[in-house]
């Protein structure tokens, strides 16, 4: 079973995102702030991580580059699930450490399909 | 107090004695200078002024000096009327009229001095001319004086007699006469412009102090007088000697002639050199002047340029605050529009899907509709913000190598669940592994306009993406068997918020913005173009025209 760790504050989009990867195998870890994600990030170490930018406390970013620096010999899965989403974010974040980037609103037909290839291609 | 009395009156007597007792010699003074005349402080100075004061001193005489001409002074000399005469030439003649002292004083030449203009060169020259001279003189009426000097060689002139040399010479001067006769030390002195000398010397005398014949203590004057003379000129530091040096000697104290025109040059260059000093003055004051008002000027312009300048840069900082907040407020906007979307759309596909349990088809496609629009206004907001970018000629590009087939994956993921409900085929001729530089975002939304167009605006048949891509160059070809585009309607397509008229706009959403944009993209953001050909009723291609690395 896969472990995944979904950073998210805003509820109703936690509730989105888990019931879809309900759908899938997945084991679903919760964290509510850039601190949390960073902390169980070390603790369970999850296969995925799903990473909203804005956060309460730390944001997405400096989470992505705490998590880099401590955990899984940096090699995590970050993929960043955003509503910036202007011109030049995806390749900004893109350089900053994350693995993927899904764009927010996320398409519910494909979000999974999407989350399966990033994750493939870098494992 | 009687003998101190006595004492007294004593001294008072014994120099009154000496008052009384000093002799009072009268000496004859005539006007020929340096020799002896009187300067303008009335006192009698020169030569024999000198030597005679000197004497007069040791001699413990009191001198009382007797003007006159020197007619005058020889006539007092024979009446006895003065007791000394200085300066007499000695000849046989006077010798038997006068006493003269032994002692030789001076040497005198005489020497005929002309106008300036007479061409002197020998004695016959003088001949018919206006001599003047010096009455009584004996370089005139003495024996070996001019007018025996003539007479002998038989040459006629006109003497007219003066007073001094110096009315001879001022004779000379304004013309009266043509020539004049005076002794050379007095001509040395006053030669002029208009006064020259000639090479005509004559009569070398003895100068030499005489005494009236018949006066009683001549020869003990006589005797004084000739012993202060040797006295004089033995010793080289004496007054005589002085004297002489001071009168005739020094080179500075000759009197050399000037010509006139040096004055007026003088006078010529002083003035035009004070003209100048004032010209100049001026010109620097109005200079000073108009540096002054030019300085004013410069400094208020300086002033009013330093003033605009600041206006200027802080309008400027005040529109690049204005234009950071717009973006910040673009971005912020676009990311609060889309968090409740993401609610819309995930939750509403989530029901959709059957994920949160059964739903009957009815409320299925109510459903539908919420999903369509949701997803229609999520393209809206993106339209809108790209155009409040591309409006404003802010395009920014971010160029990074990707896989293409992975973006036009992408797409046609996207376009095939409406392709499917149309039954409309979806063909590909795509090369594999096909890698490019450049904006991945654009390239994708430029590719998904196209083809979403193509399978909106199709009902049958299929939708052809066909990619070809060179070296520096790479072609996109969406081509559908849709409704097509009527000719006239080409011009319009890629207008803002223009949707043409068919009776597939009733049926489907559209912002109007789609192709309005990937003009602009094409353009603004790849250097490229974007063309159509279409046959109305059959349908469509939109080529996507785009140079790979692009200069510019």
């Amino acid at each position: 079973m896969k472990k995944i760790l979904v950073v998210e504050d805003d509820k109703n989009n936690m509730r989105l995102i888990t019931k879809l990867l309900e759908q899938e195998d997945f084991e679903i870890i919760r964290a509510e702030t850039g601190e949390e994600g960073v902390r169980l990030a070390i603790e369970t170490k999850p296969d995925v991580i799903l990473m909203d930018i804005k956060l309460p406390g730390i944001d997405g970013l400096e989470a992505t580059k705490q998590i880099r620096a401590s955990c899984c010999d940096g090699s995590a899965i970050i993929i960043a699930l955003t509503s910036y989403a202007m011109a030049g974010d995806r390749e900004k974040y893109l350089k900053c450490g994350f693995t993927g980037y899904i764009e927010k609103p996320f398409d519910p037909y494909t979000i999974i399909k999407e989350i399966k290839e990033i994750w493939k291609k870098n494992t | 107090m009687k003998s101190g009395m006595k004492y007294k009156v004593f001294i008072i007597s014994l120099i009154m004695y000496g008052v009384l007792t000093a002799e009072v010699i009268k000496v004859g003074v005539y006007e020929n200078s340096p020799k002896i005349f009187t300067d303008e402080t009335g006192t009698v100075s020169g030569f024999w002024a000198d030597i005679t004061n000197y004497i007069a001193e040791k001699e413990d005489w009191n001198i009382e000096w007797v003007h006159g001409t020197w007619d005058e002074c020889i006539e007092r000399l024979e009446k006895n009327e003065i007791d000394i005469m200085v300066d007499t030439g000695w000849n046989e003649e006077r010798s038997k009229k006068y006493l003269f002292t032994q002692e030789t004083v001076l040497l005198s030449w005489s020497t005929v001095y002309v106008q300036d203009t007479f061409n002197f060169q020998s004695i016959s020259d003088l001949k018919g001319k206006k001599i003047g001279v010096l009455r009584n003189s004996i370089n005139y009426t003495g024996p070996q004086g001019l007018k025996n000097l003539l007479e002998k060689f038989e040459i006629n002139c006109e003497f007219i007699e003066y007073d001094s040399y110096d009315d001879v010479f001022k004779a000379i001067e304004n013309k009266t006469v043509d020539a004049g006769v005076t002794n050379r030390q007095f001509g040395e002195m006053h030669e002029n412009s208009l006064v020259k000398k000639t090479s005509f010397d004559f009569l070398p005398s003895k100068l030499l102090y005489s005494l009236p014949m018949n006066s009683v203590n001549a020869s003990a004057l006589i005797e004084k007088l000739d012993a202060r003379i040797r006295e004089l000129k033995s010793d080289e530091k004496s007054v005589y000697f002085q004297s002489l040096d001071r009168w005739y000697g020094k080179q500075s104290d000759k009197k050399y002639y000037i010509p006139v025109w040096v004055y007026w040059g003088l006078a010529l260059l002083l003035s035009a050199v004070i003209s100048l000093y004032i010209l100049n003055k001026i010109l620097s004051k109005l200079v000073e002047r108009k540096t002054k008002e030019l300085e004013t000027a410069y400094a208020e312009m300086e002033k009013k340029v330093e003033d605009r300048t600041f206006e200027l840069s802080q309008a400027n900082i005040k529109l690049k605050e204005l234009d950071h907040l717009k973006s910040m407020f673009i971005a912020s906007m676009s990311h609060e529009l889309r968090t409740p979307l993401n609610s819309i759309i995930g939750f509403t596909g989530l029901i959709l899907q059957g994920i949160s349990g059964k739903i009957d088809n009815d409320a299925k496609e109510d459903l539908e509709i919420v999903y369509n629009s949701s997803k229609h206004l999520l393209s809206l907001i993106n339209d809108v913000i790209d155009i409040s970018k591309i409006e404003a000629d802010k395009f920014e590009i971010y160029f990074e190598e990707f896989s293409l087939n992975e973006v036009l994956n992408d797409v046609i993921t996207i376009v095939s669940k409406d392709a499917q409900k149309k039954d409309l085929e979806i063909r590909t001729q795509i090369p594999a592994s096909l890698k490019v530089k450049s904006d991945r975002k654009r390239l994708f939304q430029c590719v998904l306009n196209l083809m979403s167009n193509a399978v909106k605006y199709s009902e049958k048949g299929y939708v052809e993406l066909k990619v070809e891509k060179t070296d520096n160059s790479l072609r996109i070809a969406v081509k559908d068997t849709g409704i097509g585009i009527r000719e006239e309607d080409i011009s319009k397509l890629f207008k803002s918020f223009i949707r043409l008229e068919s009776h597939i706009k009733e049926l489907t959403l559209g912002t109007g913005l789609g192709l309005y944009l990937t003009k602009k993209i094409m353009t603004g953001v790849f250097h490229g173009d974007i063309k159509v050909e279409s046959k109305y009723g059959e349908g469509s291609i939109f080529t996507l025209e785009i140079p790979l690395n692009p200069e510019a």
